[in-house]
């Protein structure tokens, strides 16, 4: 409710010819998606409004609107997402820079799958083909500058804000995965019924960071919850329809200490090095007698990227506990990305890959981008998995398929 | 002898002598000091600048650009360029602290500032067909030994030899003009010796105090056959900047 009152004042705001000093900028990005798996044809059209107005030279409101249509929603087709609307000031008060409103607040220095970066929920699901696109929350965020090298940040969100997923793929996952248990012992499942408890409660972090002469570090600590939701009560529910399963789900707190890094390091010479290694000690979590999440564990993102003398970009990255993976899940990656700047063309071919150390699944994802001009452009790409059914990459071979995405900015 | 950095940082920002051409022969110290002595005398520089790529079939892409400057106490040199247009690369800002010490890249889609490596300082910047070397200029802050190679009716041949074993360049070729006493032409020469980059001085203005300052300038890329021509719009002098202007928090505001 706050969101869609804000946004109204922010849309009347916009359009209001009082406006002076107002920059606008935006764009109108067409994503395609033809799924292999399902043989099925998706189409989203996204318009992305990017709006800043400086009331001083050191108060501004900033603003990103999205307006997303999408033919894979029955309910939803058309959604108004005010991505970021925040007042932003800097140096109003000496040395401090904040922003207060609906923020998307980026933490971590490596390039891809940060586990650090874990105040703002993303879409559910990945993308290999696009930049994560994450959802904005309500927060504040100050960072008190110490001296030119040095500084340190805070980030409040008064309400935590999880990840959100289709209700009707969430029913289908955990009837997929509970339905066969009571099956077992002859009761038949004929729906699901499944209760969210959302904690009400802040999330917050700290960080400090300073730039040395070779590489910027930071230390930080984040106090909040997992955004993607856990079960904490399974029981079948026996009714005048049948047997129903109620599933109640929940999201575990946690605390993140974190190091992030990036910059020159010894023996990796012509390459620039940029990590996130964060400890992450969970709230135990059990479901059935069994711990979901238990002991502290690591999670780990590094990557180095080079480009070679042909204008052949290389980001090469080790990941420990991929996006989905918590606790006793997490296991090892490489990924390779590769991006061939081709000398007087507008086509960049390029290839992002991965393989899982564990089982040796991959994933490859072959593209083409086409820059028709400076403010358009194309990308065609074909994603495939290599692996069994329920190995690491196997598991999403769901996502197979061709996808194009054509942007026109403006 | 060694070219001090200075020096050597006026040669390539077209500095020059407004005393009338000296036929008597000079020596390559003497042709410095000239050139230095015609250099703008300013801490703090804007400038807004529109930056023409131009590829080998001689398509153009145009691109706005807004830079600050300043020399810092230790004679190095702190920059900062935002894009203005076109749309699609609006916003991303290189940030160079010291000539070049540190180098950091915003990109607003990221949302965080990216340093760049020392060692790949060398690649090319956003499709510039310039480094974030040549952007910083990071090749004046080395040490040199210099020698005058030949002179002409209307030019100084100059032949620059880096020391350091960390720059790009085995060899910098400079023609300074004998009449006005900048670096008209600035050839430079990679590790195997091979000429890879030139810049040339297309148009300048002098003041009134014979201070001269670049007005069109190209950069040659010959290994990727790409021109790269900077004309500068507007400039200012000494402005005044925050003490805390050529920082990491700068990158993230959003206008300048």
């Amino acid at each position: 409710m706050k969101k869609n009152v804000l946004l109204l004042i922010a849309l009347v705001y916009f359009l209001s010819p009082s406006v002076y000093a107002l920059d606008l900028s935006g764009s109108l990005t067409y994503s395609g998606n033809y799924n292999l798996f399902f043989n099925d044809l998706s189409n989203n059209l996204r318009l992305e409004l990017n709006c800043l107005h400086n009331f001083t030279d050191k108060v501004f409101l900033e603003a990103d609107l999205v307006l997303r249509y999408t033919d894979q929603s029955s309910s939803h087709s058309f959604i108004l997402i005010p991505k970021e609307i925040y007042i932003s000031t800097y140096d109003l008060i000496p040395q401090i820079d904040a922003k207060a409103g609906i923020l998307i607040e980026s933490w971590g220095s490596s390039d891809m799958f940060s586990p650090l970066d874990n105040f703002n929920p993303a879409p559910f699901g990945l993308s290999f083909t696009e930049m994560p696109s994450k959802l904005g929350v309500w927060a504040i965020s100050a960072t008190y500058y110490i001296n030119d090298t040095t500084y340190f940040q805070s980030v409040y969100l008064p309400n935590f804000v999880p990840t959100l997923i289709g209700e009707e793929y969430e029913e289908q996952l955990y009837l997929g995965i509970f339905a066969p248990q009571f099956q077992e012992q002859g009761i038949e499942i004929n729906s699901i019924d499944l209760i969210h408890y959302v904690p009400e409660k802040p999330a917050w972090g700290v960080k400090i960071g300073k730039s040395f002469s070779f590489f910027d570090a930071a230390l930080s600590y984040y106090r909040g919850y997992y955004l993607n939701s856990y079960p904490q009560l399974v029981e079948p529910v026996i009714d005048s329809s049948g047997t129903s399963l109620k599933v109640e789900l929940g999201h575990p707190e946690r605390d993140i200490l974190g190091l992030e890094f990036q910059g020159d390091f010894p023996g990796i010479e012509g390459a620039t090095l940029r990590g996130d290694i964060a400890y992450i000690i969970p709230q135990p979590w059990s479901l059935q007698n069994e711990y979901l999440l238990k002991d502290p564990y690591f999670k780990i993102a590094i990557g180095a990227d080079y480009t070679t003398s042909s204008n052949l970009y290389l980001n090469i990255g080790y990941i420990y506990g991929f996006t989905y993976e918590e606790g006793a899940d997490c296991s090892s990656y490489l990924f390779l990305n590769a991006k061939q700047e081709l000398r007087n063309s507008k086509f960049t071919p390029h290839y992002i890959g991965g393989v899982s150390l564990q089982d040796g699944s991959m994933l490859h994802s072959l593209g083409l981008d086409y820059n028709l001009t400076d403010n358009f452009s194309l990308s065609l790409s074909y994603l495939f998995i290599i692996g069994e059914e329920g190995s690491k990459f196997g598991q999403i071979k769901n996502n197979e398929g061709l996808f194009i995405v054509g942007e026109w900015s403006f | 002898m060694k070219l001090t950095k200075k020096m050597f940082i006026f040669s390539i920002l077209v500095i020059f002598f407004s005393l009338p051409t000296l036929s008597l022969a000079m020596t390559i110290d003497e042709i410095i000091d000239k050139m230095e002595e015609n250099s703008p005398d300013f801490t703090t520089q804007k400038t807004t600048s529109e930056m023409i790529v131009i590829d080998e079939k001689g398509k153009e892409e145009v691109r706005e650009a807004i830079m600050f400057s300043q020399k810092e106490d230790d004679d190095t040199t702190s920059s900062l360029i935002r894009f203005l247009s076109p749309k699609s690369v609006k916003g991303v800002t290189l940030l160079n602290i010291k000539n070049g010490e540190k180098i950091y890249l915003y990109l607003p889609a990221y949302d965080k500032p990216r340093r760049i490596a020392g060692a790949s300082k060398q690649e090319e910047f956003m499709g510039t067909g310039l480094s974030y070397e040549d952007m910083s200029m990071d090749y004046q802050d080395k040490e040199y030994t210099k020698s005058l190679l030949e002179e002409t009716e209307e030019e100084y041949k100059i032949e620059v030899i880096p020391l350091a074993e960390d720059t790009s360049y085995k060899k910098i070729i400079l023609w300074v003009d004998k009449d006005k006493f900048y670096a008209k032409k600035v050839e430079f020469y990679n590790k195997t010796e091979s000429l890879t980059k030139i810049m040339e001085i297309h148009k300048i203005e002098t003041d009134k105090k014979g201070k001269i300052t670049p007005l069109e300038i190209e950069f040659s890329d010959l290994e990727n056959k790409k021109k790269t021509r900077i004309i500068i719009k507007e400039m200012e002098y000494d402005i005044e900047l925050p003490a805390d202007f050529f920082s990491l928090r700068t990158l993230t505001k959003p206008t300048l």
